[in-house]
C-alpha cells in the first residue's frame, strides 16, 4: 500500500490503520517503472559516471575502480588545495631529495608482477623437472619433452604398479645387476653402493636404475660435423676462471680474511647481480647441481655443497716464459698451443689494373640511360626487386585488361589533354636518340619510346581515331617503337610535309603514347568509365570567361526552371505566393500537461492523445458518483468502496502499461486524472449532523474569515434559505453548499470549510430564529464525542483529551444507547481530527449533512458497516 | 491620432546612438511595462542595459562565451534570458548581473529565446532544429518540459503568446503550436523564415522570409493577408515588428534602411526607399511597447539607434 493511497484515505476519513490490504496478491510488488525520473535529484555521490556505451566508468574502491579526487571532482571538499611554493634555493637537489625507487616508475602491472615475484613458491614439485628458467638447456629441453612426471597418466599408472619416482622402470633386479647398471651409467652415482654391505645387499631385489635421458644439443654453429672449435684466447683458461667466478659471491664484510675459507654464512645471499634475469630470489637454489645428468624423477638428495674454495691468490706460482722471462703477475703461460685463426691473403691486384666501373657495367650489360632492358639485374649484380608485372608474368598471370586513365575520359577531354600535351615543351634530350641519317637540312628526329610503353599505348586508347591517316601513322610509329625496328616506309614524311613538321608529328605521337599509356592493372581497377558526356564541344584555352550572350543569367534562369519542374506543388504555391491550404499542414500536437498548466491553458487532451489507445483504467475513486450516488457517504461507505476497489483490481487488464506499477495500478495517473470525490464524502467528513450548523456555511470565498466577519447579514440570509434547499439537494444527492443559489452547481474546486470565529458563531446563532439548539447543540457535540469515545472503547484507542469529561461520559452512556450508534461512530472519526480545532477560540465549522442525508445514512448503515469491519465484533455488538 | 488618418508615423528622428558594443549587435529589446530600458546583445558576447532616453549604459552582463543572439525579458523586469552561440540559455538576474540558471540542452547555437506570459516557461529555439520549453518554476529540473522537434532545420525565431508558440525555421515553415486546441499549423513559406511575430489578437503572424518579403499570415487558414516588399533581405536575419498599435509593419533591411509599411494597404510609408540610417544590415527593430513615438534598431555596424518621432535635443547633438 503506497503512502499516497494512505494519505488519500486518511484525508477521506478512513482509518488507515484498519486498511492494511495489499493489492498485490502474490509476491513482492515491483517498484514502479516510472520511478526513474530524470529530473529527480540525485546526490553527487549517487551519480555514476558512464561512458558513451552506458558502462560505468568509475567504480567504488571495492569494485576495482578508482574515484578521482573528491567524488570525482576535486581534491578535497573545498577544492584543489594549491601547493605552497617552496623555494629550492636553500634546498638543493640531493640534500633533502626523495630517493627515487624503481617502484616509483612502475605502473600497476609492473607492481603486481613484482609482488607476484616476491611470493613464496612451492618447490616440492620442482624435482625432476626443475622449473628454473635459468636452468641449463638440458633441463629446458627436458621440460619441453616430458611435461611433468607427477601428474601424467603414465606416471600414475606406474605408481600404481609400484614404481616410485627416482626408480627405473622394469622388474626388480638383484644388487649385482644394479651394480652393473651403475657401471654402464658411469661412476656418477656409484659411491653409495660401495659403502653398502655386499652380503646384506645381495639378499634384496632392487629397483633398476633410472635410465639417463639422453639430451642432444642442438647444433647452433655453422661448423662442420664433428668439428670442435679451437680454444680461443678467451676460452683457454677463461672458461675455468669464469666458472670459479660464478661461485657464490662472498659478502664483503668484516672478519673474512683472504686466507679464510668462505663459509656459507659469509655468502652474500642478497647479491642480486648473479642472476639478473631471475626475478625470484630464493634463500636456496632450486637446482644446485647443474652438471648432474637429468634423471627421470631423480630423487637424489642434493646436499648443500660448500662452494668450491677459492684459489688462494697469494699462493701463486711464479711462471716463466720459455725464454726465461717471468710471466706477469696474475698470468700464466698456456699449456696447450693456441690454434690460430686462419687468415687468407687478399688476391693480388694486377699491376695494370685501373678502376673502370663502366667496364663492369658493360659486363653486366644493362645499365643504359632510360633503363631499357634492365630487368631483374642491377649494377651490383644483385637481382633488382621484381616489378609487379614481371612477377605476374613469372607466375603466369594473365595481365589485367590494360586500361588507361584516358579510357575513362570523354573524347573532348582527351582532345583537350592532347592539345595541352602538344603545347608542352619536349622532354629532356635524354630520350631523343640521334638518327644516323639526317635528311637534307633538318634532321629527321624520331623520338624514342620504351618498347613497353609503345606496346601499351598500342593496346590503349587511340587518340587519333578522328583522322584515319594520322591514326595509321601513329600506330605505325608505335609498332616501330615497340619492335625497335627501323623507320618503316609508311611513316615517311608525307608528300608535302616539311621535315620539322614531321619531327613535330612524331614527337606528338610519342607524347600521346606516353600520355595514353594505359594505367597499370592495379590502378586501372580503381577507375570506372565516366557515364556523362561533356557537352562542352570546344574547349577554350586560358581562363574561363563567361559567355557573351548573358550566359550566367540565362543559366540561372534555366536552372530555376529546371528546379521548378522538380518542385512540389507546395513549393510552387509558396513561390507564387498562393499561401493557403496547399501550403499548410495541420496536425495534432499534444502539449505536455505541465506545459498547459504553466501556460494556464486547459489541457486539450485530458484523456490522452486521440490517436493513441490507452488502456481502460478503472479510476479508483470514481466510484462514489456512479455506484453510490444516492447513498449517503459515510466512512463505512468509503471503506466499502475500498473493498470494491479491491475487487476491481484483479479485473483490470494487466498489460505493459500497468505492469510493474506494484500495488498501485494508478500510480501517477490518479494525479493526472484525479477527480474530486463526491460531495458526500466531504459532507461525511466535515459536516456535523446538526441541522442548524449548516447555516454557518458560507459560499466558498477565497478569503473566508474576514468575509464572514464583514457579512453577518449574508450568513443570516443564507441560513434562512438553507434548510429546504439542502433538503432538496440532498434528495437529489447533490450537495450544495451555497444555499442562496440553488441552481448553481457546486464548485468543487473552491469548496472548503469556512473558518468562523467563535464569537461570530454565537452571534449567528442568536440571529437564528430557531434558538432551541444554541446551547444544547454545543453540549451535544461534546456528548457525541464522548459517546463515540465510549462506544469504541477498547477497539480503537482514542486519546482522551479531556479528563473532566469522564463524569459526563458516564451519564452519556445511558443516553448513548438510544442514540443512533452509527452516526456516532462517524462522528467519532470526525471529532478525532476536528478535536484540536474545537478547543481553539475560533473553529472550523463543519457543514452538517442535511436531514435526508443523515436519514439515508441511518438506513444504509448496516451493510456498509459490515463492509467496514468484516468479521470483526465491536463493542456495540455485545450490548 | 484618428484612425482615419492612417497609422502613426514611424519614428524617424534619431534620438541616440548607442555604440558601446564592439561588433555587430544582434538583438535589442525593450523592457516590459513602461519599457524605460533596453537590453542589447551582440557579437561581443555581452548583454548591455541602456537607458534609451539618456543614452547611459547601466550595466553590462558578461557571461556568454559566444555571441548573444536573442534576449527576452520577464514581465516583471527582474529577470531576463539570453541565448547565443554557447548552446545554453542564460537566465539572468537583472540587478545582480548574475546568471541564475543556465539551461543546457541544445546541441547548436540558440537563435531565439522567449518567455511565456508569466515567465514560468522559457522557449528556446536552436540551430539544432528544436524548440525546448523549459520550466523555470521547478527547481533543479534539468530537462525541458517538452521539446518541439518538428522543424527540419535551424529554428531562427520564436514567439510565445498566451496560448500560442510560433516558430520560424530555415526549412521555410512557420509553425504555430496551439496549446488550447492541441494543434500544430505548419505553413510553408518557401524561403527561410527569419522572424515571426503574432499580432496581439493572435489571428495573424508577421513573418520575415529571406525572399525580401515580410508576410502577414492568417493563422486560421494559412493565407497571406499582406505582403510587404521593397526592402532587401535575402541573407541575414532581419527582424520585423509591428509599429505602434499594430498599424504598421517595420523592418530593417540589409542596406541599413528601416522600412515601414502600412499594415492595411501594404504600401511603404514615408520615403521610398527610406534613407539609409545604418552602415550595415539592420538585425533588429523594435517598437516601443507603449510609446508610439519611439523605436530602437540594432545593426551589424555595432550600433543601437533610438528613434523618436520628433527631433530631440539629443538627436540634434548626434
Amino acid at each position: 500500500m503506497t503512502s499516497r493511497l494512505k494519505r488519500k484515505l486518511d484525508n477521506m476519513g478512513v482509518d488507515v490503520s484498519n486498511v492494511t490490504e495489499n493489492f498485490c496478491m502474490i509476491g513482492t510488488p515491483l517498484p514502479s517503472l516510472e520511478k526513474a525520473d530524470k529530473n529527480e535529484f540525485v546526490p553527487v555521490w549517487k551519480q555514476d559516471v558512464r561512458d558513451e556505451k552506458g558502462r560505468r566508468r568509475l567504480h567504488g574502491a571495492f569494485t576495482g575502480g578508482f574515484s578521482a579526487g573528491y567524488f570525482n571532482t576535486v581534491g578535497s571538499k573545498e577544492g584543489w588545495t594549491p601547493a605552497t611554493f617552496v623555494s629550492s634555493r636553500a634546498n638543493r637537489a640531493g640534500k633533502d631529495q626523495r630517493v627515487q625507487r624503481p617502484e616509483d616508475f612502475m605502473d600497476e602491472e609492473d607492481l603486481s608482477e613484482l609482488r607476484a615475484d616476491q611470493k613464496l613458491v612451492d618447490t616440492t614439485h620442482a624435482d625432476g623437472a626443475p622449473g628454473d628458467p635459468a636452468a641449463p638447456d638440458d633441463a629446458n629441453i627436458w621440460n619441453a619433452l616430458v611435461p611433468s612426471v607427477r601428474d601424467s597418466p603414465g606416471a600414475k599408472l606406474l605408481q600404481k604398479m609400484g614404481w616410485r619416482p627416482g626408480q627405473g622402470v622394469g622388474p626388480r633386479i638383484t644388487y649385482a645387476k644394479r651394480r652393473a647398471q651403475d657401471r654402464i651409467a658411469g661412476a656418477a652415482a656409484s659411491q653409495e653402493g660401495d659403502e653398502m654391505d655386499d652380503e646384506e645387499a645381495g639378499k634384496h631385489l632392487y629397483a633398476p636404475r633410472d635410465t639417463v635421458a639422453v639430451v642432444y644439443r642442438a647444433k647452433e654453429d655453422s661448423f662442420g660435423l664433428g668439428y670442435v672449435r679451437g680454444a680461443g684466447l678467451r676460452e683457454g683458461d677463461g672458461g675455468r676462471g669464469k666458472k670459479a667466478e660464478e661461485g657464490q659471491a662472498i659478502s664483503a664484510g668484516f672478519g673474512l680474511g683472504a686466507l679464510n675459507d668462505a663459509d656459507e654464512d659469509d655468502l652474500d645471499v642478497y647479491d642480486g647481480s648473479r642472476a639478473p634475469t631471475d626475478k625470484r630470489r630464493l634463500a636456496y637454489t632450486i637446482d644446485e647441481d647443474e652438471d648432474e645428468p637429468v634423471l627421470l624423477g631423480s630423487k637424489q638428495a642434493a646436499p648443500f655443497r660448500r662452494p668450491a674454495p677459492t684459489q688462494p691468490q697469494t699462493v701463486q706460482a711464479q711462471f716463466f716464459f720459455p725464454d726465461g722471462r717471468p710471466v706477469l703477475q696474475g698470468f700464466k703461460p698456456a699449456g696447450a698451443p693456441l690454434t690460430e685463426d686462419v687468415w687468407f691473403a687478399p688476391p693480388e691486384v694486377p699491376e695494370d689494373w685501373k678502376p673502370d666501373p663502366s667496364r663492369v657495367w658493360e659486363l653486366n650489360g644493362s645499365v643504359k640511360e632510360g633503363g631499357v632492358g634492365v630487368q631483374g639485374k642491377a649494377v651490383d649484380g644483385k637481382p633488382a626487386p621484381l616489378r609487379a608485372e614481371e612477377r605476374g608474368a613469372m607466375l603466369g598471370e594473365t595481365p589485367l585488361a590494360p586500361r588507361s586513365v584516358f579510357d575513362y575520359l570523354s573524347k573532348e577531354a582527351r582532345d583537350r589533354l592532347q592539345k595541352a600535351s602538344a603545347s608542352l615543351k619536349p622532354p629532356s634530350a635524354v630520350e631523343i636518340k640521334k638518327e644516323p641519317s639526317p635528311p637534307p637540312e633538318v634532321k629527321m628526329e624520331i623520338p624514342v619510346l620504351e618498347p613497353a610503353t609503345a606496346a601499351a599505348a598500342l593496346r590503349g586508347y587511340q587518340p587519333f581515331t578522328a583522322d584515319p591517316v594520322k591514326q595509321q601513322r601513329y600506330t605505325t610509329y608505335l609498332q616501330m617503337q615497340a619492335s625497335r625496328s627501323e623507320l618503316p616506309a609508311e611513316l615517311a614524311p608525307l608528300p608535302r610535309q616539311e621535315m620539322d613538321s614531321f619531327n613535330k608529328e612524331l614527337e606528338d605521337y610519342a607524347k600521346a603514347a606516353r600520355i595514353f599509356k594505359p594505367a597499370s592493372g592495379a590502378m586501372a581497377s580503381r577507375f570506372t568509365s565516366s557515364s556523362t558526356v561533356e557537352m562542352d564541344a570546344k574547349p577554350r584555352e586560358g581562363l574561363h570567361a563567361p559567355e557573351e550572350q548573358g550566359g550566367y543569367l540565362e543559366q540561372k534562369a534555366a536552372e530555376e526552371s529546371r528546379m521548378e519542374v522538380q518542385e512540389t506543388p507546395r513549393q510552387h504555391a509558396a513561390k507564387m505566393g498562393m499561401f493557403g491550404p496547399l501550403t499548410r499542414d495541420v496536425s495534432t500536437w499534444v502539449p505536455s500537461k505541465l506545459l498547459c498548466k504553466r501556460f494556464g491553458v486547459k489541457d486539450p487532451y485530458p484523456d490522452g492523445v486521440p490517436g493513441e489507445e490507452k488502456p481502460a483504467v478503472t479510476p479508483a475513486w470514481k466510484a462514489p458518483e456512479s455506484s453510490t450516488a444516492s447513498q449517503p457517504l459515510t466512512n463505512a461507505v468509503a471503506a466499502s468502496m475500498l473493498n470494491q476497489d479491491k475487487e476491481n483490481v484483479p479485473t483490470t487488464k494487466k498489460d505493459i502499461s500497468n505492469v510493474g506499477l506494484g500495488d498501485d495500478d494508478d500510480q501517477g495517473r490518479d494525479i493526472l486524472t484525479y477527480e474530486k470525490p463526491g460531495m458526500d464524502i466531504f459532507k461525511a467528513i466535515f459536516a456535523s449532523d446538526d441541522e442548524d450548523s449548516d447555516e454557518e456555511e458560507e459560499p466558498p470565498a477565497p478569503v473566508p474569515a474576514p468575509k464572514v466577519e464583514s457579512t453577518p447579514l449574508k450568513s443570516v440570509e443564507n441560513q434562512s434559505a438553507a434548510p429546504h434547499l439542502t433538503a432538496e439537494s440532498s434528495s437529489a444527492a447533490i450537495y450544495n453548499p451555497s444555499g442562496s443559489d440553488a441552481r448553481q452547481g457546486l464548485d468543487i474546486s473552491s469548496f472548503r470549510p469556512t473558518f468562523v470565529p467563535k464569537t461570530e458563531r454565537r452571534k449567528d446563532k442568536e440571529a437564528d430564529n430557531r434558538p432551541k439548539k444554541d446551547k444544547k447543540d454545543k453540549k451535544k457535540k461534546d456528548k457525541h464525542l464522548l459517546v463515540s469515545f465510549d462506544a469504541e472503547e477498547g477497539i480503537t484507542v482514542t486519546p482522551s483529551r479531556d479528563e473532566s469529561s469522564k463524569k459526563r461520559k458516564r451519564e452519556d452512556k445511558e443516553r448513548a444507547k438510544d442514540r443512533d450508534r452509527d452516526r456516532e461512530k462517524e462522528e467519532k472519526r470526525k471529532r478525532r481530527r476536528a478535536g484540536e480545532e474545537e478547543e481553539d477560540d475560533g473553529m472550523w465549522v463543519e457543514k452538517p449533512p442535511p436531514d435526508v442525508l443523515v436519514q439515508a445514512a441511518v438506513e444504509k448503515e448496516p451493510p456498509s458497516e459490515a463492509n467496514a469491519h468484516p468479521g470483526r465484533k465491536r463493542a456495540v455488538d455485545f450490548f | 491620432m484618428a484612425p482615419s488618418r492612417g497609422p502613426p508615423p514611424t519614428p524617424r528622428y534619431l534620438h541616440l546612438t548607442l555604440d558601446s558594443h564592439t561588433g555587430p549587435v544582434h538583438v535589442v529589446r525593450y523592457a516590459k511595462g513602461a519599457a524605460k530600458y533596453i537590453l542589447s546583445g551582440g557579437q561581443d558576447r555581452t548583454v548591455r542595459l541602456f537607458n534609451p532616453d539618456l543614452g547611459t549604459e547601466i550595466k553590462t552582463y558578461k557571461g556568454h562565451g559566444y555571441e548573444v543572439l536573442s534576449i527576452t525579458v520577464s514581465p516583471d523586469n527582474s529577470k531576463f534570458a539570453s541565448g547565443g552561440g554557447d548552446r545554453s540559455v542564460f537566465y539572468w538576474d537583472v540587478t545582480t548581473g548574475q546568471t541564475i540558471r543556465r539551461l543546457a540542452g541544445h546541441i547548436g547555437r540558440i537563435n531565439a529565446v522567449e518567455f511565456n506570459g508569466d515567465a514560468s516557461v522559457l522557449a528556446s529555439g536552436s540551430y539544432d532544429g528544436k524548440v525546448n520549453l523549459w520550466d523555470l518554476r521547478a527547481q533543479g529540473v534539468r530537462t525541458p518540459i517538452q521539446v518541439l522537434d518538428d522543424a527540419r532545420d535551424s529554428v531562427t525565431s520564436l514567439s510565445v503568446a498566451s496560448h500560442l508558440i510560433v516558430t520560424g525555421s530555415v526549412d521555410g515553415y512557420v509553425r504555430t503550436y496551439d496549446l488550447r486546441k492541441g494543434e500544430l499549423h505548419a505553413d510553408y513559406l518557401g524561403y527561410p523564415v527569419t522572424s515571426v511575430l503574432p499580432t496581439a489578437d493572435l489571428q495573424t503572424v508577421l513573418a520575415t522570409v529571406l525572399d525580401s518579403k515580410v508576410l502577414l499570415m492568417d493563422d486560421s487558414v494559412g493565407t497571406a493577408l499582406a505582403t510587404f516588399t521593397g526592402h532587401k533581405n535575402d541573407e541575414y536575419k532581419a527582424r520585423a515588428c509591428f509599429g505602434h498599435a499594430e498599424a504598421s509593419v517595420v523592418c530593417g533591411d540589409e542596406d541599413g534602411r528601416i522600412w515601414a509599411w502600412d499594415l492595411l494597404d501594404g504600401k511603404p510609408m514615408g520615403d521610398n526607399p527610406p534613407p539609409k540610417v545604418h552602415k550595415k544590415v539592420i538585425t533588429w527593430v523594435e517598437q516601443h511597447p507603449v510609446k508610439s513615438g519611439e523605436m530602437v534598431s540594432a545593426s551589424g555596424d555595432g550600433t543601437v539607434k533610438v528613434w523618436r518621432d520628433q527631433i530631440t535635443k539629443n538627436g540634434e547633438n548626434a
